[in-house]
């Protein structure tokens, strides 16, 4: 269980990543696009703006889900570093378990908001609004991923090494 | 209080305590928020999504990448012997070579633990080998970050810009007077630990050597011109500098310094974009929770509290550096900014403060926390790279610190400080 959890975290991580690195550089490409128009050309371009809005709310969810898997969302630890390990561990469990909710919840959430902005379109482009709504019950899945193969982890008995 | 409000307020503090990540304690305590005051759970996915819809934002990402691509290009690394032949044989001068680079550094990055980690690095051994302690040392490079994220650019204005409906770049010149007030106290610390340890003084460097260190500089000297000047100049907004600033450390990087590698740099473009989307994805749930908060009119609330305590000017401002710093000393500088913006803005707006002005007390306070304990960014950066303790180090940063709270004093009480530049380049 734990093994087939983590493959498909450890999986879904390396395209996510993958993704997150393509919309940085579609992003600065969209914008240098804007900005080469703007001041050599002398036309100023309004979709380059819709366009990165677009990319950066796919990238920060996108990159923001990684933290779940990679720990690196900043916490207070000021109590759980004096606890007693088992204390730590079961609060370390419930918390994941606090994240995975929150995960399930966004994918909610999201759907129901597609489901009522299927007919909107974006000002410029002309773009259903579904290329941007998408971001958040897309997020909300790879959370709870990340999120349940992190439980299956915690409650496995302990490993000799730990990272 | 609403029960949803004391979810907002205790309930949070509690998740946090508890160890969750902020993010989550933040999204948690709106989930139960939204269920007690039964609102439609749409709200969260769209609020969420609309915390990031910001182009000003986008200068974030845009600036943590060019930092890291300069950094690693080997822009940053010039800098600082471009400042290493200006002071190095005053008293104390390998110190104020520390401050100097860090100066320089904070004109093209926006980070303090970025500027610790660039300015530390190099003069951290260098200092030690000629003669200066090691606790001092590490001290200053510690102390010397959060001049990075006062100088312009820097993060935290941006984010203060947005959370405030604040002109970005009137909020960035705000930041240069104390940045540089910092700067010269550091210097003058600098010189009395010298005078008081009797540390060696290099020999002065020639004009040849300085001509040849500002010769192998001139790319990288050239950056915070073409970056601060294009935004005070008015020519580009800070989100376009950002990526001006993107690809000039890009094709300095690969071509001229060649510190860059461009098998190298998908992997580096990951690194900043998980840097970004730690403040990013804060923001974005934030935008959530702040909603909800304003929803229950928590911070009037909070407001009409503190007036009622007291109506002295002077008092309320020290007690909010107070509050300010201490909280900066134990939680994540951006994520206190976004939680407590609605309620600082308020505050100020009954004090009559200037919301400038008010940008600059909570960056500046905010910025300090990046070097005290026990949770300081650049404490820990410092840390890293000399292997000292940080009981250590923090022993070694009083004369600095003496002189953070100058500058805080400057800033919260001389409002010409913070306002004076933005009046004379914006109008």
């Amino acid at each position: 269980m734990f093994k087939l959890l983590d493959g498909l975290s450890h999986g879904l991580a390396r395209v996510t990543g993958g993704a997150v690195v393509l919309l940085a550089a579609a992003l600065v490409a969209a914008l240098a696009v804007s900005i080469f128009f703007r001041y050599v050309v002398g036309r100023a371009l309004s979709w380059p703006e819709e366009i990165s809005l677009m990319l950066f709310a796919w990238m920060t969810l996108l990159s923001g889900s990684l933290g779940v898997r990679e720990n690196f969302h900043v916490r207070l630890t000021l109590l759980t570093d004096r606890l007693p390990p088992r204390a730590a561990q079961a609060l370390e469990i419930l918390s994941t378990l606090g994240v995975a909710l929150f995960g399930l919840m966004l994918i909610y959430s999201g759907a129901d908001l597609l489901a009522r902005t299927m007919e909107h379109l974006t000002p410029t482009l002309r773009l259903s609004l579904d290329w941007v709504n998408w971001s958040a019950p897309v997020c909300g899945a790879l959370i709870l991923v990340h999120a349940l193969a992190r439980l299956a982890g915690a409650i496995r008995p302990p490993r000799k090494e730990r990272p | 209080m609403s029960e949803a409000a004391w979810v907002l307020t205790a309930g949070f503090l509690v998740l946090l305590l508890l160890g969750l990540p902020i993010v989550f304690a933040l999204g948690l305590s709106s989930l139960i928020a939204l269920w007690l005051l039964d609102i439609d759970l749409v709200v969260m996915a769209q609020r969420i999504i609309a915390g990031t819809q910001s182009f000003p934002l986008l200068a974030i990402p845009g600036f943590i990448l060019s930092g890291d691509l300069m950094t690693r290009g080997g822009l940053s690394t010039r800098l600082v012997q471009v400042a290493e032949p200006l002071v190095r044989h005053v008293r104390g001068g390998l110190g104020m070579v520390s401050v100097l680079a860090s100066m320089f550094f904070a004109c093209i990055s926006g980070s303090a633990p970025a500027t610790t980690a660039t300015v530390g690095s190099i003069m951290i051994p260098e200092m030690t080998r000629r003669g200066y302690s090691k606790r001092f040392a590490t001290a200053l490079a510690v102390c010397v970050g959060p001049i990075g994220q006062i100088i312009p650019p820097s993060i935290p204005f941006i984010v203060w810009g947005v959370i405030s409906e604040t002109s970005i770049t009137r909020l960035f010149l705000a930041g240069v007077i104390p940045g540089v007030f910092c700067g010269m106290g550091y210097m003058g610390a600098c010189y009395l630990s010298a005078r008081a340890g009797n540390l060696p003084t290099l020999p002065r460097a020639t004009l040849a050597e300085l001509l040849q260190a500002i010769g192998r500089g001139k790319w990288a000297l050239f950056a915070p011109v073409l970056i601060l000047g294009g935004i005070y100049g008015g020519i580009f907004t800070p989100t376009e500098a950002s990526i001006v600033a993107v690809i000039y450390g890009l094709v300095v990087g690969l071509f001229i310094y060649r510190g860059l590698e461009a098998r190298g740099l998908a992997a580096l473009v990951l690194k900043s974009m998980k840097t970004t989307a730690i403040v990013m994805f804060i923001i974005a749930v934030a935008s959530l929770f702040g909603w909800l908060l304003a929803y229950e009119q928590v911070p009037d609330r909070i407001v009409a509290l503190i007036l009622s305590l007291s109506d002295n000017r002077l008092l309320i401002l020290l007690m909010l550096n107070a509050v300010l710093l201490l909280l900066g000393a134990f939680m994540d500088n951006l994520a206190c900014m976004i939680i407590l913006g609605g309620l600082l803005l308020k505050l100020g707006q009954q004090m009559g403060l200037d919301p400038v002005q008010l940008g600059a007390i909570v960056v500046i306070n905010f910025a300090v926390g990046m070097e005290t304990p026990p949770f300081g960014y650049s404490l820990f950066v410092g840390s890293a790279i000399s292997g000292l303790r940080i009981e250590e180090i923090s022993k070694g940063m009083l004369p600095f610190f003496l002189v953070d709270m100058a500058m805080l004093l400057l800033v919260t009480y001389v409002p010409w400080a913070t306002l004076w530049l933005g009046r004379l380049v914006v109008g």
